[in-house]
Parts: C-alpha cells; sequence; structure tokens
C-alpha cells in the first residue's frame, strides 16, 4: 500500500517539475532520535514515525543515537543533509546543552518544523505529608530555608530548572529548596517515597502511575493551562504564580532545508498529528501532545532559549 | 644502555604507565569545578582514582624492579604485525566513506586474513564471503542498517 | 515464558548450545569470547530471546573446554585448565568418551544446583534491596570491589590496577549525576562516555585476534578420537556420580559461592575445588583419585555460570564477565536490575530460571555428547579463518551498534589494551568489574552525600548499611589471608 503511494506521488510530481525537491519524498525518511529507546521522547517519536509515514507515502524509520546527554543525538541531526531524507526529534535539552559548556549547538542550527509534545513539569510531594496546596509549601520553606530537598533528574536538568524557576517565581533563593541529583524521575520517585526527598519536579506524566496508585499527591502543574489528561491538578499561574516550564520535543531538520520539502513535512506532521492513530497512543502515553509551527514555533524556541539560559545563569549552572 | 646489567622489565614498565596515567588524570580532574559551598563536585572520584592509580603504578615498580621477569623475547615483527592489524580498523572508516560498509568490510578482513598467513587468493575470498555472510546475517535478519 | 518456547526461543536455545559446544571445544577460544561476538546479535533481538540464548551458549561453552583437554590435553576454556591434566590421564585409561561423560553429567548437575540456588537466593536478595536506599547501593560497590581485589585468583595488586582502570573508563563523558563532561578531550562521542558494550567487544573479542596475530598458535592434533558408545557416555559416569553424590553437591556449592563474588567466575569456582579435592587426596595414589577432581572441578565451574546471575539480577552488580555482557545488554535496553526488574518483568526473571534447568538438564548433555563425537575435527579448525571471521564480527558488531563508525576506533582501543594487559598478567574481569561498578560507587555517593549534606556519619548510621561495611572489612580480611593460598593458580595468561 506504502509503495503504490509512493509511486503515484513521485509520477505525479515528476511531471510537474525536474528539480529533484519537488519529487519529495521519494525513498525512505529516517528520523534520528537523541534518546534511548523505551523513553518519552523515543516513545513519542515512534508514534510520530508510524503514522507520518501513512501521510509522507514513504516509511519513516526511527534511529537512536544516544549518549552525551543528549548531544551526540543532535550534532548527528545537525551534520546531516538538509535534504528532508533525515529528520528528527529535538528536545528541550537543545536550550540547555550549550550553557553547561556541552556543545556549541543551539535550536538555531536546526530547521524547526514543529513541536510535537510538552510535557509540563509538576510538584509532587508524598501522599503523607503535611502540604495540600503550593502555599503550604511556600510556607514552609519560607520558614525554614534549606530543609526541604527536591529531586527528579540530574543537576542542571530540566526538573532541575523547574524548581530554580518555581523558586524564583515566588521569591526565594536556589538554597532554600536544594536539589538532590538522581539519575531520573523513576529513582527520584522512588526517594521520594522513601523520606529521602521532599519533593518531586518531574512531569505529570512520570509521577501519573504513583498518583494513581495514592501514594503521592500533586500540588501543581507548571503549564499555561490546566492539562488535557489531568484536569484536576491546577496550574501554577490560577494560583498567581507566573512560571510554567515544560519537557518538549520538536522534530526538526537540519538547517537549510528547501522551502519545497520543508513545507511538504510540516504539512505531513500536521496531519498526523491530528491523526487520531496518533493521539490515541500519545493519550495512552500520558504524554501531552502540543503543536506548534511556523513563525510560533521560532518564537517559542526563542523564549526557550531565553528562559532557561536565565534559569541556569542564576543557579551558576552556566559555564 | 643500562651498563649495571638492570634493564627495565616488563612489569616496571607497566607500573610506570599506570602511574603516568594517575598523575595525569590527578592533574586534569583537579581543574574540574567544585559544587556551591565548597563541596567537592565531578572532580571528586577521578581525583580519589588519579592518586590510587598513581600509588598502585608506584607499588609496581617497586615490588618486580629487582625480579627478572625472564620471559621470552619477542621479535620485532610481532609488533609490525599488530601495527598493522590496528593500521587497518583505523583506517577503516575512511575506507567506509569512500567505498561503503560492505566494499570496505570485504577488504579489511581480506587484510586481515593475509596478515593471519592465509594466502592471497584465498585471503581474497575469506574476506569476501566472511563480508557476505556477516551482511546477510545483519542487514537481512536482523535488520540493522549498515 | 511463553517467548521460551516459541519457535523463536526454542531456536535460540538449540542455535546457542549449538555455537557454545563449538565454540568451547576449540582451545584458545573462551565462553566469554563466545559470549561477546554474541553481543551484536543479541542486542538486536528481543531480550527474552537474547538471554536464553545467552545462557544457552555460556552453560554448554564451559563444558566444552573439556574436549579439548581429554582429546588433545589442552584445555579449551580457562575453567577447564584446572584439571585438565587429570582429564586427558583419565581418557587414556578409560576412553574419551568416559570421561568427557563424567564432565559432562557432573557439569549438568552442578549447574543446577546452581540454578536451584540462583531461583532461591535472587529473590531472597531482591526482598532485602528493596528497602535500599542510596547509602546502601554505595556500600555495596564498595563491598563488590573489595571481593574483585581478592577473587581474581592472581596478585591483589594487580587486579586492584585492573579495576581502577575500569573505574576511570566510566568516568569518560557526562556525568550523570552532575551533568558536567569530563575527559572528553573536546570529542563530541567521548562525551557520551566509553560505550561498555563496545569496551567489551574490544576487550574480549579483538584482543584475541590480536594475540594470535603478536603470536600464531600452531594448529592442534587430536591425540585421542572418541568412540561411539552411548554408555560410556552417559550411564557410566551417571553410576560414578551417584556414588561420590556428596562430592559433587560440595563441589558445586564451592562453587556457587566463587561465582556470586564480583569479579570471579566459573574458571577460578574451578580452580578453588578442584585444589580442594587435589589437597585432600594427598598422599595417595595420584591416578586413582583423577575422576574426583574432574567431577569437582567441572561442577563447580557449572555452578559458578549459574550463581553469577544471582548478584547481576537482584542487585546489577556482574558476577562474572558474562553477567557483565549481560548487564551491559539490560542497560542499553533501558532494563534495571533489581528489584524493579523482579516487580515488572517477572516473566522474564521465570523464563531465565527455566532456561538454566533445560540448558543444563537437556542441552548440556545432547550437546556435550555431539561435541565429544566432533572433539577431533573441532580441534583441528584453521584458526586464521575462524579469527578472520571473529575480526569481522568484531568490527560489525561495534558499528552496528551505535551506528557509529567512531565506535570501531574505540573496539580496536580496547582491544589492544586488553593485549597489553593480558601480557602484563593484569585481569581482564576486573577492567569490566570496574566499568560496572564505577557509576553505582559515585552516583551513589554524591546523591547520599548531597542529601545528608555533606554529613558523613549518615553513611555509617543505617543498619543494613553497618553489615555491608563489615562484610566489606571482613572480605579484606579474608582475602589478605587466604587470597595466596586459595587461589593459588599457574599464571596462564602470561606467555
Amino acid at each position: 500500500m506504502a509503495l503504490f503511494i509512493s509511486i503515484t506521488l513521485s509520477n505525479g510530481c515528476g511531471e510537474g517539475g525536474g528539480s529533484s525537491d519537488a519529487n519529495y519524498p521519494a525513498r525512505p525518511v529516517t528520523m534520528m532520535v537523541p534518546w534511548a529507546a523505551g523513553g518519552m521522547t523515543d516513545l513519542s517519536s515512534r508514534a510520530l514515525a508510524a503514522v507520518l509515514q501513512k501521510h509522507l507515502g514513504v516509511s519513516v524509520n526511527v534511529v537512536n543515537r544516544t549518549g552525551g546527554g543528549g548531544v551526540i543525538g543532535h550534532l548527528a541531526l545537525s551534520q546531516a543533509r538538509p535534504d528532508g531524507y533525515t529528520i528528527g526529534a529535538v528536545t528541550v535539552e537543545i536550550t540547555m546543552m550549550h550553557n553547561m559548556g556541552l556543545t556549541e549547538l543551539i535550536w538555531e542550527d536546526f530547521t524547526p518544523l514543529s513541536l510535537m509534545v510538552d510535557n509540563a513539569a509538576g510538584i509532587t510531594v508524598r501522599m503523607d505529608s503535611p502540604y495540600e496546596t503550593v502555599q503550604d509549601l511556600i510556607d514552609a520553606v519560607k520558614a525554614d530555608p534549606g530543609n526541604l530537598q527536591a529531586s527528579g533528574t540530574s543537576r542542571g536538568g530540566i526538573w532541575d530548572l523547574a524548581r530554580i524557576g518555581f523558586l524564583r517565581a515566588v521569591g526565594l533563593k536556589d538554597s532554600d529548596m536544594p536539589w538532590v541529583p538522581s539519575q531520573g524521575a523513576s529513582p527520584a520517585l522512588q526517594e521520594l517515597l522513601a523520606s529521602g526527598v521532599d519533593v518531586v519536579t518531574a512531569s505529570l506524566t512520570e509521577v501519573d502511575a504513583l498518583r494513581r496508585a495514592g501514594q503521592v499527591k500533586t500540588l501543581a502543574v507548571m503549564a499555561d493551562e490546566r492539562l488535557e489528561n489531568f484536569p484536576d491538578v491546577p496550574t501554577l499561574k490560577e494560583q498567581g504564580i507566573d512560571w510554567s516550564l515544560g519537557g518538549w520535543v520538536s522534530v526538526c531538520a537540519p538547517k537549510g532545508l528547501p522551502d519545497v520539502v520543508k513545507a511538504k513535512l510540516e504539512e505531513a506532521i500536521l496531519k498526523t498529528m491530528e491523526d487520531p492513530e496518533f493521539r490515541d497512543a500519545m493519550n495512552q502515553a500520558g504524554s501531552n501532545i502540543r503543536e506548534i509551527q511556523g513563525d510560533l514555533l521560532v518564537k517559542f524556541l526563542e523564549g526557550e532559549h531565553t528562559k532557561n539560559e536565565e534559569s541556569m545563569t542564576l543557579a551558576g549552572l552556566k559555564q | 644502555m643500562f651498563k649495571s646489567g638492570w634493564r627495565p622489565n616488563r612489569s616496571f614498565i607497566y607500573g610506570l604507565a599506570f602511574s603516568a596515567l594517575g598523575v595525569f588524570t590527578f592533574v586534569v580532574s583537579n581543574a574540574f569545578p567544585g559544587l556551591p559551598e565548597g563541596h567537592p563536585g565531578p572532580g571528586l572520584f577521578p581525583l580519589i582514582m588519579g592518586a590510587c592509580m598513581s600509588l598502585i603504578g608506584l607499588a609496581l615498580m617497586v615490588q618486580y624492579r629487582s625480579q627478572d621477569d625472564g620471559n621470552k623475547h619477542s621479535m620485532v615483527g610481532d609488533w609490525i604485525s599488530i601495527g598493522i592489524l590496528l593500521l587497518i580498523l583505523i583506517v577503516f572508516p575512511w575506507l567506509r566513506n569512500l567505498a561503503g560498509f560492505p566494499i570496505a568490510l570485504a577488504i579489511s578482513i581480506s587484510g586481515v586474513a593475509m596478515l593471519l598467513k592465509i594466502l592471497h587468493w584465498k585471503a581474497i575470498i575469506v574476506g569476501t564471503s566472511t563480508t557476505l555472510v556477516v551482511f546477510l546475517l545483519f542487514n537481512k535478519l536482523l535488520q540493522v542498517p549498515l | 515464558m511463553s517467548d521460551l518456547f516459541s519457535v523463536q526461543g526454542i531456536l535460540a536455545l538449540l542455535l546457542g548450545g549449538l555455537y557454545g559446544s563449538i565454540f568451547g571445544a576449540i582451545p584458545g577460544l573462551t565462553a566469554t569470547l563466545a559470549v561477546a561476538l554474541f553481543i551484536p546479535i543479541a542486542f538486536f533481538l528481543d531480550p527474552s530471546v537474547a538471554l536464553p540464548a545467552i545462557i544457552a551458549i555460556s552453560s554448554v561453552a564451559i563444558f566444552a573446554g573439556d574436549v579439548g583437554s581429554t582429546v588433545a590435553k589442552i584445555p579449551g576454556t580457562p575453567a577447564s585448565a584446572a584439571y585438565f591434566g587429570q582429564l586427558f590421564r583419565l581418557s587414556r585409561k578409560e576412553g574419551p568418551l568416559y570421561s568427557l561423560g563424567i564432565s559432562a553429567i557432573g557439569s549438568a548437575i552442578g549447574g543446577v544446583i546452581g540454578a536451584l540456588l540462583l531461583i532461591l537466593t535472587a529473590s531472597l536478595i531482591v526482598m532485602v534491596a528493596r528497602q535500599f536506599s542510596s547509602f546502601e547501593y554505595f556500600w555495596i560497590a564498595v563491598l563488590g570491589l573489595m571481593a574483585g581485589v581478592f577473587a581474581s585468583g592472581g596478585s591483589a595488586l594487580k587486579s586492584f590496577a585492573s579495576l581502577l582502570l575500569g573505574l576511570l573508563f566510566a568516568t569518560v563523558g557526562v556525568d550523570p549525576t552532575l551533568g558536567f563532561p569530563r575527559f572528553h578531550f573536546g570529542n563530541a562521542q567521548l562525551m557520551g562516555g566509553l560505550n561498555y558494550i563496545v569496551a567489551m567487544i574490544g576487550l574480549f573479542g579483538f584482543s584475541e585476534v590480536l594475540g594470535h596475530v603478536f603470536r600464531p598458535e600452531k594448529n592442534f592434533e587430536a591425540e585421542l578420537e572418541a568412540e561411539r558408545s552411548a554408555r560410556a557416555f552417559f550411564m557410566r559416569p551417571m553410576l560414578l556420580i551417584l556414588q561420590k553424590k556428596w562430592l559433587v553437591i560440595r563441589s558445586s556449592l564451592v562453587g556457587v559461592m566463587v561465582g556470586f563474588l564480583p569479579g570471579a567466575g566459573a574458571d577460578i569456582g574451578s580452580w578453588v575445588s578442584s585444589s580442594i579435592e587435589k589437597i585432600k587426596s594427598k598422599g595417595k595414589g595420584d591416578a586413582e583419585h583423577d575422576d574426583e577432581i574432574i567431577l569437582a572441578g567441572t561442577s563447580s565451574n557449572n555452578a559458578a555460570v549459574a550463581s553469577a546471575w544471582i548478584p547481576a539480577l537482584s542487585l546489577g552488580l556482574p558476577g562474572d564477565t558474562i553477567t557483565a555482557i549481560v548487564l551491559g545488554i539490560f542497560m542499553m535496553k533501558g532494563i534495571s536490575p533489581g528489584p524493579l526488574l523482579f516487580d515488572q518483568q517477572p516473566e522474564l526473571i521465570t523464563s531465565l530460571y527455566l532456561t538454566f534447568i533445560i540448558s543444563n538438564v537437556i542441552l548440556l548433555p545432547c550437546f556435550g555428547y555431539l561435541s565429544a563425537l566432533m572433539a577431533k575435527k573441532l580441534i583441528k579448525t584453521p584458526m586464521p579463518l575462524l579469527l578472520s571471521v571473529v575480526t569481522a564480527l568484531c568490527i560489525v558488531g561495534a558499528y552496528a551498534i551505535n551506528n557509529d563508525v567512531f565506535d570501531v576506533w574505540i573496539m580496536a582501543g580496547m582491544g589492544l589494551l586488553a593485549f597489553l594487559l593480558k601480557r602484563g598478567g593484569f585481569p581482564l574481569a576486573q577492567v569490566v568489574l570496574g566499568m560496572v561498578l564505577g557509576p553505582i560507587l559515585e552516583q551513589n555517593f554524591m546523591v547520599s552525600a548531597i542529601k545528608s549534606r555533606w554529613d558523613m556519619s549518615s553513611f555509617f548510621d543505617r543498619p543494613v548499611a553497618l553489615i555491608l561495611m563489615a562484610a566489606t572489612i571482613l572480605i579484606i580480611y579474608l582475602g589478605v589471608k587466604y587470597s595466596g593460598k586459595m587461589f593459588k593458580q599457574p599464571d596462564t595468561e602470561i606467555d
């Protein structure tokens, strides 16, 4: 079937112009993922790729290029040929890695195609903790600065930035609620349950299983609006705290992608993201779909770039 | 070279290499930044390991210095073979970019086969057939792009 | 479980067994090399197929190492080196099929005892490990490292040096707790760390090729040929084992204990068990006790193969080089060993247990018989041809895992390193142990220290942590006192 579509597609376009860009796509597309198989980025990218091939008419193969805290995969994508046959997932880390001196690479080294997923950070505590609202937590931190500890990922990771930004937004210092590094959300949650730490700032998607099991409660979500999948969790903005942050995944191509190809890809990705098949897969994983394309996407990326740089400078993480 | 009759035996050289690596690690990781409030940071572990390694190296040098390990002398030719084998692997990435994975592998393995003293035309057959088998195994059976 | 009894699962077991029996029988090709070359293939298979295949390979290959000792007086794997002389002498007297039968049936029983203890203790340890926090994991890593220093069978100083080298390799790349890049020298690929699986292919696969190129081994001649007699292979050894059941059980238990220690595997297990029997039979006629020494060694090494999986599955510590490879495959697949694995994938654990029983009860005797019959041909396998294939698998394996030619260089570098270390008499298993334990040690230390605000007394005020610390001190004491005596063996690695 896919073969049939691709043949008709390439025939149809072939009559129009001689340029190879106009024939796009004529062969399989590779989608690079800078994180390991089985993670959130990988799962979303695979879900996208599976449906994208339907709308693109050629197969889309996912390749994981992992390592270096995401540097290697992002670097490989940026160095690929900008012909539309190599696209990839670019994650929020692209706004952070250069600050830590890991790489020179920033989002401007890519051709942004679309935002795909944005999982907002949450503020999660143990079920038996005395805090019922964010205000309770803030009061407790103010009463005894440095006593409560938070965790969620490595130092300087995205959930650490969530903590830093939150503390700043309510007028607290970085050291008032120190960060305990962990190797990801699930070890951090384990520490939370064992009372090793008091707060976890990982995304709602990651804490969902424990929330449903009644072992933890989420006081707030760091999003602009309440999330579709978690309508019962209030946002920080509702409570007058101006801070939002999420771990997002976008689809990008190497820099210098021809406009014809870019338009075709954008259209196919948009169709994919509206496809119920993709939406169901993402909802099942508890991931929050967020479609942003074109100029809005550029604006979004610029905003994230400055916001995360500010947080990191503030926390002394910028090299 | 050594008039006293003492010549650095193998263990001494290993000890020296370990010590050098230890000192190098120590120096490089000493420059890593610490955590706020003066707590040790990412440099702590490499520092400890560098220190341990230089001490172990010293111990190896001292312990074995007076002994003669009486090993058979290795021949220069043996080391040349090792060098050629490593060279084949060092050149491999370029060869792959030039000729593609299958051809690069076939050429390299033929080279290795010759090094292992398989006669010329047989070596080429070994190289090509090995490549074919490995390629089929990975590309077709396991669906790994090469 | 369903996966194990699928067509793929059964095929994986059969092919794994066959591959192991051939590899083990050829002198110079070890069980670890067999598993190392299987890595790239295992990596692209589903874990529920790949892991049983690894169990089948290692169980059968460790036994098949005795084939070389029997027909050509050359141990096929280091694990058979402890008793190869006795095995050959017995073969001369009673025929190779009988002596291989003793070693096959003895291995099978040792393997089953090891597997049963694996099933029992792994779940027990997991129950304890459920309460572990970063403090306990830190002490576990210290304990593992200390065991690794003394359990190498050689000089403690040299194994410490190897261990440090592994620990150092583990620090290359972005520090996963603090996010700081270390020792990458401006190279983006190094920033990702030294890929552990790729390193293993170099350490255990490519180094063999280098060693052979440096000093080619001549082709071996089989001195004896096995007659076709199923009775000699199955029935007579069975009767002997029934007579000496306590010896077999005792040696298997010794094997289990040695295999459990991080850094000590089947080879050390068989050294310890057969030296116990050698000491016991001292003074009496030598040749009369050959069968006992063989039984002790052969049951012990297969028991160690199984028990090495106990710490690997329950704590994420490798019991030997083969389980270190398994842990690497876990890592790359995003499976974390320990309590979580037992909760989330109980069916995988069950199928691993079942594979051990099947491998030892069915595969080992059957493929054992087969490789005994093929012995003469296997011994004569042309090494250069084989090593060409090994090289090709090393290159493709290193490349395919991350689609990166840079990894071919890492693999070659690690191969050279392993070659040099072996020449110097430094153990390789300890390098791998260091690479696995390094991150566990460092991350749990840093997390604990930051969590407790650098209050070092918090490392000592938890009961389980104290017990682990006491065990560490005990290991150091026993190691210093006994390592020289118990693990004594000729330095087979030095050329």
